[in-house]
């Protein structure tokens, strides 16, 4: 029997002004009827390449050589209109962001039965029966009602859904899933890992997995392939991949995923430095609607002077809006904000100088949050020139001693943003929060866009900063395992409520209220090494 | 990196560009005749090889006086231009950082300008600007400069929104910076590609209005060899000695064709290239 996927020799490489990029080289894997396989790797691996190339499409300006067989047919010579024949209807693609993969201005179901129609040539009404039972077997409820939704109505666990019935619905004998929960929260995330699961056993479909979450491979995969630059470096069981990794990179990588079940940080007593007080947040209601709904209501936090609190929820349950009322950032509505036992105004301009000095944002994107006209010296310059004076040459010697602190090298002081890698745009933004030498930093989500091994390396960073000075760190995070090793308390948030505040082991053991239950409950764990 | 120009609007854009600069640098240099030069000729000759435009009633060389008038026409359009899209940008650039009541103050503001007429609101400038000043190139750089103000400032302010939503910028004003200093620091530096074809695209126009103010006797003051003034100078020899007003016209046509193709060349390759590293 021929496999789902057979690649053999795989090799794409990109024209560079320097030469060539090869991206993937020399790949080969195959993947068997009704198995899933994970693909695992760093961002720049050339896993998301390897994946388009196994959907036939090879970017303008690369080049490829080897074979992709999908069920027998080579891909990679296929002309145009049989290549179109095959994407959908011999293989699935869902794409990481349903949000963009989806027509906004079609309704879900005719996105579904176009595939159908296309593909198939089914008449109307088989289309709209076949419609039905591919969004019963995704999981969607009431289906008749939300087919008929445009994809704005739904949620992003349901157009993720919706994007994978498109992928199913010609039963194709392979899906390729890039990154296909990582914009999700953890709850569907876990709902959707459950419907893929079940997908492969009712209809021994054959799944391409690409992520770099490695602890969700293991609960899902039945084989792993690991890729680093380009190259595999290890492929096998998943259990035995996770258990004894041959690869030294892959034990580095296992290495670096943070442990839900470690130790937390012995908690801090002292009195609070920042406090909210029944803080209230109100968006200005939109042209239609009336009655404007508070996007953060009656949160009482405090935040001691050496202590990292933990703000866990799902997205829109106001854990942002939360930290930014107290930076002002956005106004609060009602409610006080006290730095020091004094209250803060709640807009910006009423601020003080140094209360402005003292509690720096470190925002989630670091694309967004760095000038990109300007270079990492002249960034870290401008809070030295605000809020202490300094110019000229002494700021530059404090920027390059702020990067040497998040192990940046001075070279990287005349770079622009977009000669930086992602995870060293973050340590950037990260050192210009802390040349204002600030009491609070206020992170938000600031590892999601990081892979785990600059994730970890930034984790031992805030744990060595909050030890060597006074600092307290307010971490919005999604990732309860970086919570568990990085808080010394948790506050749990849900629909604009504080709903649980609690040490850190007291959260993760004896969690009180059901949705931190829940949210508990979705984590992916990595088996323990034997 | 290696200069493509792949356009073929840039191309032929620039090349015309090129000559009519030159034109404009050496042409008085290289001029058969001095351009007040008086019985050059013979009055009201036709186009000859010596005299590629003919002669006006005077006797003086109409080629040689349009030779003489390129580097006016250009570096008034320039400056012009330049004076418009500076302080434009500065007030565009302002109103979209600083938002609320100054925003709505400074953007209804330049609306009610546009509501006017271009011609007429020059006109108006003109007139305002009393006898003293009529003729003076420095009034002409003004009109063309508070034509273009109201126009490049919505331009700009539409920019700097766009630049305003981003994370650097509210971390800017999270270290409570100015608005001023906002705008300069962080909203500028992302906004000067659309500046600079918007530069690129009213210089393209300024040639006509100043040609336009010129011919209606509102520009410079005769004997200057200004084209839209030597139009309006020898319209009355248009059936005897037409070339003394196409002459004139040609030049201003073709350097307006040459700013225009280049602009469009420019726009095209910036699309083309989309957002990158800035200048």
């Amino acid at each position: 029997m021929t496999p789902a996927l057979e690649i053999a020799g795989l090799s794409i490489a990109y024209r560079v002004p320097a030469g060539w990029h090869v991206a993937v080289e020399e790949v080969s894997l195959a993947i068997a009827r009704g198995e899933i396989l994970g693909l695992v790797g760093e961002s720049g691996s050339g896993k998301s390449t390897l994946g388009q190339a196994v959907m036939g499409h090879v970017a303008a300006g690369a080049v490829a050589s080897g074979r992709v067989l999908v069920g027998g047919t080579e891909v990679l010579a296929l002309p145009r209109a049989a290549l179109q024949r095959l994407r959908g209807a011999a293989v699935g693609f869902v794409s990481q962001n349903p949000t963009t993969a989806l027509n906004p201005a079609m309704r879900a179901g005719a996105q579904i039965a176009e595939v159908l129609r296309r593909h198939l040539g089914l008449l109307p009404d088989e289309t709209a029966a076949r419609c039905l039972e591919l969004a019963r077997a995704v999981g969607l409820p009431d289906p008749p009602a939300l087919l008929g939704r445009y994809p704005h109505e739904l949620s992003g666990g349901q157009q993720q859904r919706i994007a994978i019935a498109m992928a199913l619905a010609c039963r194709p004998g392979l899906i390729v899933l890039d990154e296909p929960t990582t914009g999700l929260d953890v709850t569907v995330q876990r709902q959707i890992v459950e419907l893929l699961a079940r997908l492969r056993a009712e209809h021994g479909v054959a799944m391409l997995h690409i992520t770099h979450d490695l602890p969700l491979l293991a609960t899902l995969a039945d084989r792993i392939a690991v890729m680093q630059r380009g190259r595999l470096v290890e492929c096998g069981p998943a259990a035995a991949i996770v258990r004894h990794p041959g690869d030294g990179y892959t034990k580095a990588l296992i290495a670096a995923v943070p442990d839900p079940d470690g130790p937390a940080p012995a908690p801090r007593g002292g009195p609070a430095l920042l406090a909210a007080r029944g803080l209230e947040v109100v968006f200005a209601p939109g042209f239609l609607r009336r009655r404007p709904r508070p996007a953060v209501r009656g949160v009482d936090l405090e935040l001691g002077a050496t202590e990292t609190l933990a703000l866990i929820g799902e997205s829109g349950s106001g854990k942002s809006t939360t930290a930014r009322a107290l930076c002002g950032l956005v106004a609060r509505s009602a409610g006080q904000v006290l730095y020091d036992g004094r209250p803060l105004a709640p807009a910006l301009a009423r601020r003080r100088r140094a209360d402005l000095r003292d509690l720096p944002y470190v925002f989630q994107n670091p694309d967004a949050s760095l000038n990109p006209r300007r270079t990492v010296a002249e960034i870290l310059a401008r809070p030295l020139a605000v809020f202490h004076g300094i110019g000229g040459a002494e700021a530059r010697r404090r920027g390059a001693r702020a990067l040497a602190g998040v192990e940046l090298g001075e070279e990287h002081l005349d770079r622009l943003p977009a000669e930086l890698s992602g995870g060293q745009r973050q340590r950037v933004a990260i050192a210009r929060a802390l040349l204002a030498e600030p009491r609070v930093i206020l992170c938000d989500e600031v590892l999601s866009a990081l892979d785990v091994s600059v994730q970890a390396r930034i984790i031992e960073l805030f744990l060595r900063l909050q030890g060597e000075r006074k600092l307290a760190i307010l971490f919005i995070s999604h990732d309860l395992a970086v919570v568990r090793r990085l808080a010394h308390r948790v506050a749990v948030m849900q629909g604009g409520s504080l709903v649980e505040v609690a040490e850190t082991d007291e959260i993760f053991t004896r969690p009180r209220h059901p949705h931190t239950a829940a949210l508990l409950a979705a984590i992916h764990r990595l088996p323990k090494t034997a | 990196m290696r200069l493509r120009l792949p356009h073929a609007a840039l191309r032929w854009g620039l090349a015309i560009l090129v000559l009519h600069a030159l034109m404009a640098g050496f042409g008085p240099l290289v001029a058969p005749y001095g351009q007040a030069q008086m019985m050059a000729g013979m009055p009201i000759e036709g186009a000859s090889l010596a005299h590629p435009f003919g002669t006006d009633q005077m006797g003086r060389d109409v080629f040689s006086r349009a030779l003489a008038g390129g580097w006016i026409v250009i570096s008034l359009s320039v400056a012009g231009t330049l004076a418009g899209v500076v302080l434009g940008a500065a007030v565009g650039l302002f109103a979209g950082t600083v938002g609320g009541w100054a925003d709505e103050v400074l953007m209804r503001l330049s609306e009610a300008f546009l509501a006017i007429p271009f011609l007429i609101f020059a006109l108006l400038i003109v007139s305002l600007a009393g006898p003293g000043l009529q003729g003076s190139p420095g009034l002409l750089v003004g009109v063309v400069a508070a034509v273009y103000l109201p126009r490049v400032a919505r331009m700009s302010r539409a920019a700097a929104l766009e630049v305003v939503a981003r994370d650097h910028v509210l971390a800017a004003r999270l270290r409570g910076e100015g608005a001023w200093t906002i705008a300069r620091r962080e909203v500028l530096p992302n906004a000067i590609g659309v500046l600079l074809v918007e530069f690129a695209v009213r210089a393209g126009y300024a040639p006509i209005l100043v040609g336009t103010l010129g011919f209606l006797g509102f520009g410079l003051k005769p004997p200057t060899p200004e084209w839209g003034l030597m139009m309006a100078e020898y319209r009355n020899l248009l059936t005897t000695q037409p070339w003394a007003v196409f002459g004139p016209g040609l030049m201003l046509a073709t350097l307006v064709i040459g700013l225009n193709l280049f602009t469009e060349g420019l726009s095209a390759m910036a699309s083309r290239a989309g957002p990158g590293r800035g200048p």
